[in-house]
């Protein structure tokens, strides 16, 4: 059986590659791509990637079809590699409940068959071995991948899946800011013990005066959307490592401190003297945030003076 | 319909026992997946309208020691019962302890199978693995479709209509059952029961298997070589003293002595 790397992707996922062109390196396994949606313009051959599987047509709805097509198709992968949204983390359980093969989810750390990848809800690494096939899901945006050389053209097929079982009934695009909060210096973060979305106000003075980025808990941009998602830090948010991290009105659920916990420094502002949070900070102040603030943002700005 | 709900018991990150950079696991209380009471929750209110005969928990448990997670897993499943969720299964063994999503997925299919089924509905993720993978692995050795992350789920004529809450956008979607869905926390706000509740629930089944009663034999594809606490030191300096002006000026005072401001 001949052995292969499988790349799953698509055009705004394309840092992936870098991924999968590690493995190669550690391996010497050679790479196959499975281009999804519009695929114009690109030539995964410059990036080491042998062959193109092109699949035209809409995103992905329902992952039977794909992973069905996948495993009928690939059974020689090695190594199967995608991003990581929560399309294709629906797509790689799929995957794995068909080939039977585990699911290595944001590797920290890999030299297959060695991993390391966070555990205990972002409290802990663990190294793991597997000697089996497996699924790898990554954050394309941390992998910038190499060109080897230029005009080495892929072979290009266009293949077709057939269509799911379950219905697409409407899609609702979501706001989006072009916030990466992840390359943050400084973030200023908001949580629920701010009262209305015009209150932020109060913290996007102080982040302005210190050149700071917003980061907010779940709740604001899950559940009140008062922030769009891209501000979101926290085991199912982003995260972030700051060299200073100003958490205001938030309670320090692990949840939360699982997306910041290898910041700089970090400040705590609460008027809750027995919030979790500060038994996991620097400086922590005890005081009404509505009052603290503005004090504040007034005296960063006149120290700049 | 029968409805099933899968309830990760997890470590409770909340209250982790560390000694070094080594995490206690036997000493770390369990805890109810926090969104898997979202989705009893959902499950529940299926039965209270009608669409929904029965609703049962599953739950398979993963952390050491076996003797003492069964009693705990009692009482924290209770909880759910008293929600009103009919009855639930255990499947605790030795084989299983500290093993990957793949094999829970396994092991859950099985005893769907052997039982009947739906609806499957769980949580988005656990907050100690936090991959989200078991609720598709299930659909797949199910042969059954999967919606994920949904935070609106209606049932009508048969036809099964979620809101799912993706990255980029959200999507309406129709299926019909057999399926599997995985919900948010923003679904709904989970019910306290009452103490009358509580009191019944203690008459609800909670039936206990091992890999033995439900024909499973498991290969560990993963082996985990270590665990090592990510640690952090912070000084934990308390300003809690003086007036609003006071404190922001000590504030600054600190972190200019750190240099973190420009
Ligand atoms: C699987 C899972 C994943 C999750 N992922 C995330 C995640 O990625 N990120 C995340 O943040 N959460 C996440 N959560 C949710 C998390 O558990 C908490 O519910 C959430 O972090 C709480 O947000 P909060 O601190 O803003 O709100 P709360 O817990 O309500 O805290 C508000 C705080 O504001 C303080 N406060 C109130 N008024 C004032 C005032 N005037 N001045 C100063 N302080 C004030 C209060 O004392 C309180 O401490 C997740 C949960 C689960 C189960």
């Amino acid at each position: 059986m001949r052995l292969m790397i499988l790349v799953i992707l698509d055009k705004g996922n394309l840092g992936i590659i870098g991924v999968a062109q590690e493995v190669m390196e550690a391996t010497g396994l050679t790479i196959n791509a499975l281009l999804l949606g519009n695929h114009e313009g690109i030539n995964l051959g410059d990036y080491g990637v042998s062959k193109v599987y092109a699949i035209n047509g809409s995103g992905l709805i329902d992952p039977a079809p794909l992973a069905r097509f996948i495993t009928n198709n690939f059974n020689d992968a090695k190594y199967i590699i995608m991003p990581d949204n929560k399309v294709y983390r629906t797509l790689s359980g799929y995957l794995s409940g068909l080939m039977n093969i585990p699911v290595i989810i944001n590797p920290t750390d890999f030299k297959p068959p060695s991993f390391k990848v966070n555990a205990v809800g972002n409290r802990a690494i663990m190294e793991l071995e597997v000697q089996r096939p497996v699924i790898i899901v990554a954050q394309a945006a941390r992998f910038k991948p190499k060109q080897y050389s230029q005009g080495n053209k892929a072979m290009v097929t266009n293949v077709s899946v057939e269509p799911g079982s379950l219905k697409l009934i409407n899609v609702e695009g979501k706001s989006i800011s072009n916030v990466r909060i992840e390359e943050a210096d400084i973030i200023v973060a908001v949580g629920r013990g701010f009262k209305s979305k015009d209150d932020l106000k109060l913290a996007i003075d102080l982040a302005e005066a210190l050149g700071a980025q917003l980061g907010c808990s779940r709740p604001l941009a899950a559940d009140l959307k008062w922030l769009s998602e891209e501000h979101w830090v926290g085991l199912s948010g982003h995260r972030v490592k700051p060299r200073l991290y100003i958490a205001v009105g938030i309670s320090g659920q692990p949840q939360h401190l699982a997306g910041m916990m290898e910041s700089g420094v970090v400040v705590v502002i609460n008027i809750d003297k027995n919030a979790p949070f500060f038994k996991y900070c620097d400086y922590g102040v005890v005081e009404d945030l509505y009052r603290l603030l503005p004090a504040l943002t007034r005296k960063i700005k006149e120290r700049r003076r | 319909m029968r409805v099933w709900v899968l309830v990760k018991l997890s470590l409770d990150t909340s209250q982790l026992r560390f000694s070094g950079d080594r995490i206690l696991i036997e000493e770390t209380p369990l805890r109810i997946n926090d969104i898997d009471r979202n989705a009893v929750e959902e499950a529940v209110r299926l039965k209270e309208r009608g669409i929904a005969k029965q609703v049962s928990i599953l739950t398979v448990l993963k952390y050491p020691p076996l003797k003492d997670r069964v009693k705990e897993a009692d009482g924290l499943i209770r909880q759910l019962l008293a929600m009103g969720a009919d009855e639930a299964y255990v499947v605790a063994d030795d084989a299983l302890i500290l093993t990957d999503p793949m094999v829970t997925s396994i092991v859950a299919s099985e005893v769907l199978k052997a039982n009947g089924y739906d609806i499957i509905i769980t949580g988005e993720a656990s907050i100690d693995g936090y991959s989200g993978q078991v609720p598709a692995m299930i659909a797949a050795r199910l042969g059954i479709p999967v919606v994920t992350y949904v935070k609106e789920l209606k049932v009508d004529n048969g036809i099964v209509t979620v809101r799912r809450d993706l990255d980029n956008e959200t999507q309406v979607v129709d299926s019909r059952a057999p399926l599997v869905v995985s919900v948010t926390r923003e679904i709904n706000m989970p019910r306290i029961p009452t103490v009358i509740q509580i009191r019944l629930a203690i008459k609800k089944p909670i039936k206990l298997l091992t890999l033995n009663d439900i024909n499973v034999r498991i290969n560990k594809v993963i082996n985990v070589k270590g665990i090592k606490a990510i640690q952090v030191s912070r000084r934990g300096i308390i300003i809690d003293s003086g007036s609003v002006e006071e404190k922001a000026e000590k504030l600054i005072e600190y972190l200019t002595k750190d240099n973190v401001l420009r």
